[in-house]
């Protein structure tokens, strides 16, 4: 036989710097790596629309009694339309109001009410800013702040590209002492890009995008295809073929003949071949609901060949359910999903909507771009946002909200997070961000919190695309979730420098200068939110 | 085979990579030389090129990495493997299929996206455990594949090894060796019976690197360069001009070491030149090079309908898109496969090669049978590949002369113009400017652009795009455009159009007029052969050419300079004995 675990394993731990290979039985799984609150194993889901959006329609606009709007309260630069707060987080200069003020009203156009069974478990937050002056990346909300546009100057400063955070957590000790199922479930529409970058938990490796699932059917295939029924443990046949393989690769890797480079690539193949061996290996819980197998959508990419739209949005919903389920079963904690096509019913019908970089007319791109000027473009963009908020963000909140255990849901021990890509045209202050689910207790959630500095001198007057104020680096909400999710500083700090996330500034029109922001601080969690 | 020292003289303003490079190529050539030989002294001038200034390229060898194959790569493969045994992939695996992530280097040719996931890996082994499924399940297919002996119930060891010495190696692209006999002779120890024994070694041997990665270890020289072996040279071959596996003749060849030998070599180049198989590869570079078939589905806009009102295009019944790009592959096929075309016949081609009678008429011509001679064009109207519609199309009722512009700069003549960064621009910079009735296209993108941060960039993409303002957004020649309201589709002004502009490609500042004459000053301008070579290196080698490609993209760029014909320049590269040789690192 070609299975040397022992050599292997060791290799993986050399290479990595992580424990890849360990025998997975769920059972073993510790319940919490966190500092505080619940136990159970932290969970980890992001989202992202695409594009710019209009902003004012995204923030609270409503004015419940004992609220006004901006306009009334401050008037000038300020006044955009949206609603005014007035307590201050205790001990900041921040403003935070109780979701559950707002019951009963539309939060905003793209809001709406449809959340409101979920007030007191979620976040909006408003005034967290990319550092970067930007353009289109889709790594950003979860901190690769390179993007398609500062790419080249990032690595001409020397500036390497970060792993997102739901990477670093996939390839942590600290956040899997066992190796899980699958480490992240990394899914889109429309084009198998990703929010997520990986190095895949090899030091110093390159970092690059992780091609995302865009077929229900493949998720399903990989994760309960070969499902176990518990109680009956025993080794998928291909397991040990899949061993053979790895020393194949193990084999190779040791020719003279072969560079550095071409031995790190093929460290990265026998990682992949690891975790495929992981997933063929025996159980899975007990309690674990096997959803039903998915039909074929032929959702591949190029996506153009999306048969419909109601298909697209069963494949949507599908994509949703499976990876809830996967969660459920702790087959995962990680998952992230690419939004790049999604569902717009502005013109009376529902239509899919591709964000389309070549700037085709009718797109979401183009939404975004003349929805300033633009009725129909303006209700478009509203439409679109609008559905993912609906459709996406609060199937995932339903579907968590189920009791895990100990009258705590999967939803209070995850965090559910909707970010965008950019804020309106290319501006990257005041980033669409809400969140949902208290991470285990370590999140103050049921508010909504305004982190902009509106007591300074800094606003945006760029009407009427609404007022833009600096407020605190979204770096700190990526410290707030990596926190929140189990993880120490050591764990994912790099190069010695506090936080998560390159500050190096980029700057141009749609951000501001360094004087704007306090970057003391920009290794703590967001003041206010973060229990700890 | 001997190896060869090849050394080439760089071209007094045509040199692709900067002096430095060169001179470095030569140290590090030098140095790692196992035979001793010194640059200068190999006396190995092959070609015949002078090496008159002093200055050479050490054209030993270059290095590439090691390598997944490419998507389009494994998926031929795959096809070419099974179809000897009736399986027709494709049907088969159709889900598992759509798996494989999409090459996607962005702008650029897919082939260099060069990246490796969990998701190839996932990909990989669903299609691996699919197809070994099928064929060990299958009486017919696993008797194609190993033979009738295969379906007994505990097949012999010579039945195995026939097995491993057939379809194994066609796996391997080469044979195995022992270790790997014997490896795979353990490994069915374990296995359920006769059929299980052979879906364990197709699994298994469809996810060995051997088989998804493009190994070259074999040959003889050092551990730092070496004439990659006769194996890995029939499958360079394959790969480089089909983008799949060794077809029976180059496995035959490896086989009787008939490839090493210079005559057995230029035999099989010929014959893989010569098959259809590689001029789907010549297709897929241009579409990808020229962004061809981008545009995918017809604009259903009241404005569109209103361009179009006068003709057949649009028609959702007709796959007018398609014709387009199909023009495009029929002329460079003619000039490449079919006569001694050169690069510049490319750009001045005045022959119709549009078998679509909607096209066609779009040109005023009458459609091409595809089997004669191809007819002339209306004199003066169009030249080559940029005057065509694929080219020409917008994807919308309106031209745009900066994409256009853009195309030629970045794409045809390779000139570094940056992408204007939005976080660099005002908000609104980079959007349509509006329609009015009193501007053409040309006056409103002229204001637009007009701006002192726009205009650095602006001075040289929109001459070249007002001079193709004498075609319309379906490729028409016009003189007169129409002002369409995007909302209504009605025309609200008819103006006349002024396509004269200065491009300057060629160096003089001459007021041109015509898409003819921007085409001839592509040709004239020196820079299409060197962007050509840097482009198709990139397309065929799967990566981005570095100091030690120089040989190879330059002899490319000399053959397409002396005005040699296409047809020697493609298969130059592989003259080359660069193409016969790896360095590791």
């Amino acid at each position: 036989m070609f299975v040397h675990e022992k050599s292997r394993r060791m290799f993986l731990k050399t290479a990595g710097g992580a424990a890849l290979g360990l025998p997975f039985l769920p059972s073993l799984l510790p319940r919490s790596a966190g500092a505080a609150g619940s136990t159970a194993p932290r969970r980890l889901i992001a989202l992202m629309g695409q594009s710019g959006q209009m902003v004012g329609d995204f923030w609270p606009s409503a004015t419940p009694a004992g609220y006004q709007l901006r306009d009334t309260a401050y008037g000038g630069a300020r006044a955009d339309g949206t609603t005014a707060l007035h307590d201050k987080i205790p001990g900041t200069n921040h403003f935070w109001a109780p979701l559950s003020d707002f019951a009963g009203q539309s939060l905003s156009p793209v809001l709406g009410s449809d959340l409101e069974p979920f007030y007191g478990k979620m976040l909006i937050l408003r005034g967290l800013d990319y550092m970067q002056g930007t353009s289109h990346g889709n790594g950003m909300m979860l901190g690769n702040y390179a993007n398609c546009s500062s790419g080249g100057e990032f690595e001409s400063r020397g500036l390497g590209y970060m792993p997102t955070i739901d990477q670093v957590l996939a390839y942590s000790d600290a956040f899997y002492p066992s190796t899980p199922r699958a480490r992240s479930l990394v899914m889109a529409t429309g084009s198998p890009g990703s929010i997520s970058d990986s190095d895949y938990g090899i030091a110093g490796g390159a970092v690059e995008n992780v091609p995302a699932y865009l077929e229900p059917l493949h998720i399903w295939e990989d994760l309960f295809g070969d499902f176990m029924e518990p109680g009956e443990p025993m080794e998928h046949p291909n397991r040990r073929l899949v061993n053979a393989v790895y020393d194949d690769y193990a084999q190779l890797r040791q020719h003279k003949r072969l560079s550095a480079a071409d031995k790190e690539a093929l460290e990265r193949h026998m990682t992949f071949i690891d975790g495929i061996e992981n997933e063929l290996a025996a159980g899975l819980s007990a309690g674990c609901v096997k959803p039903d197998q998915p039909p074929f959508y032929e959702m591949g990419y190029p996506w153009q060949e999306v048969s419909s739209p109601e298909d697209f949005e069963k494949v949507v919903e599908l994509l949703v359910d499976i990876s809830v389920a996967a969660i459920r079963c702790d087959m995962t904690r990680v998952v992230t999903f690419q939004l790049q096509m999604a569902i717009t019913n502005a013109l009376g019908a529902i239509a899919t909507s591709y964000h389309n970089s070549d700037d085709v007319a009718g797109d979401w791109h183009d939404f975004a771009h003349d929805a300033v000027d633009d009725a129909t473009d303006h209700s478009q963009i509203v439409a679109l946002n609008r559905w993912v908020g609906l459709k996406v963000f609060k199937r995932f909140l339903e579907q968590l909200d189920v009791e895990e255990a100990n009258g705590e849901t999967f939803l209070d021990n995850s965090l559910v997070y909707w970010g965008s890509e950019l804020s309106m045209d290319h501006y990257v202050l005041a980033m669409p961000t809400v969140l949902a689910g208290g991470a285990g207790g370590c999140l103050q959630t049921g508010y909504y919190v305004d982190y902009s500095d509106l007591e300074g001198d800094y606003a945006n007057p760029i009407m009427p695309w609404g007022v833009l104020i600096p407020g605190l680096p979204h770096n700190r909400l990526l410290v707030t979730i990596l926190q929140a999710m189990g993880l120490t500083p050591a764990d994912y700090e790099r190069g010695g420098l506090p936080g998560y996330g390159h500050t190096e500034r980029f700057l141009g029109p749609y951000n501001l200068a360094d004087s704007a922001y306090d970057f003391g601080a920009i290794g703590s969690p967001l003041p206010g939110i973060f229990l700890g | 085979m001997p190896r060869q020292r090849h050394r080439i003289g760089t071209l007094a303003g045509l040199s692709i990579f900067a002096l430095a490079a060169c001179y470095a190529g030569n140290q590090d050539g030098g140095g790692s030389d196992p035979d001793g030989e010194t640059d200068g002294a190999d006396g190995g001038d092959t070609d015949g090129t002078a090496d008159d200034d002093g200055v050479g390229l050490d054209c030993e060898s270059s290095v590439s990495p090691l390598r997944r194959l490419s998507e389009a790569q494994y998926r031929n493969t795959l096809d070419d493997l099974f179809a000897p045994l009736g399986l027709d992939v494709q049907a088969e695996a159709a889900s598992d299929l759509t798996r494989i992530p999409t090459d996607d280097a962005g702008s650029t040719f897919g082939i260099l996206d060069a990246r490796v996931s969990e998701m190839h890996a996932r990909a990989y082994y669903r299609l691996a455990d699919r197809l070994a499924g099928i064929v060990a399940n299958d009486p017919g297919y696993l008797q194609a594949a190993a033979g009738a002996c295969a379906l007994e119930a505990s097949p012999t060891a010579a039945c195995v090894d026939g097995f491993l010495d057939g379809f194994a190696m066609r796996i391997y692209r080469r044979p195995l060796t022992g270790a790997e006999r014997a490896h795979y002779h353990d490994l069915i120890v374990d296995s359920e019976g006769g059929t299980d024994a052979f879906r364990t070694m197709l699994f298994t041997a469809l996810l060995s690197p051997q088989f998804l990665y493009h190994v070259e270890v074999e040959g003889e020289g050092d551990d730092v360069q070496f004439d990659v072996g006769p194996y890995e040279l029939a499958a360079r071959l394959s790969f480089h001009f089909w983008q799949t596996m060794p077809d029976d003749e180059l496995f035959a060849a490896a086989a009787d070491g008939s490839i090493l030998t210079e005559e057995g070599y230029q035999a099989q180049l010929d014959r893989v030149f010569e098959d259809p198989r590689t001029q789907r590869t010549v297709d897929r570079f241009y579409d990808e090079w020229l962004q061809l078939g981008w545009l995918t589905v017809w604009p259903q806009d009241p404005a569109f309908a209103t361009l179009a009102a006068d003709t057949t295009i649009g028609d959702p019944q007709a796959d007018h898109l398609v014709s387009a790009v199909e023009e495009i592959h029929a002329l460079t096929r003619y000039y490449t496969f079919e006569t001694d075309g050169t690069l510049a016949d490319l750009f001045l081609s005045d022959r119709n090669f549009t078998t679509s009678p909607h096209l066609a008429a779009l040109y005023g011509v009458e459609p091409w049978d595809g089997q004669s001679e191809p007819p002339g064009l209306p004199p003066d109207e169009r030249a080559g590949l940029l005057t065509r519609m694929a080219l020409l199309l917008t994807g919308s009722h309106e031209t745009h002369p900066i994409h256009r512009g853009a195309v030629v700069r970045r794409r045809i003549l390779c000139e570094d113009l940056p992408s204007p960064d939005p976080a660099s621009l005002p908000p609104g910079a980079l959007d349509r400017p509006p329609v009015t009735e009193d501007q053409t296209t040309r006056e409103r993108y002229e204001a637009k652009t007009s701006e002192p941060t726009c205009a650095g960039c602006h001075v040289l993409i929109n001459p070249v795009g007002f001079v193709l303002e004498g075609y319309d957004a379906l490729g028409r020649v016009r003189t007169q455009e129409q002002v369409i309201d995007e909302e209504t589709g009605e025309v609200i002004a008819t103006l006349p159009v002024d396509a004269s502009a200065a491009p300057a490609l060629a160096g003089d500042d001459a007021v041109i007029r015509t898409g003819p004459e921007l085409s001839a000053q592509i040709v004239d301008s020196g820079k299409a052969e060197a962007c050509f070579a840097k482009q198709y290196f990139r397309a065929t080698f799967g990566r981005e050419e570095t100091e030690s490609d120089a040989c190879v993209v330059e002899r490319l760029q000399t053959e397409l300079t002396d005005g040699g014909s296409m047809r020697d320049a493609l298969r130059a590269v592989a003259v080359d004995p660069m193409f016969r040789s790896r360095r590791v690192q």
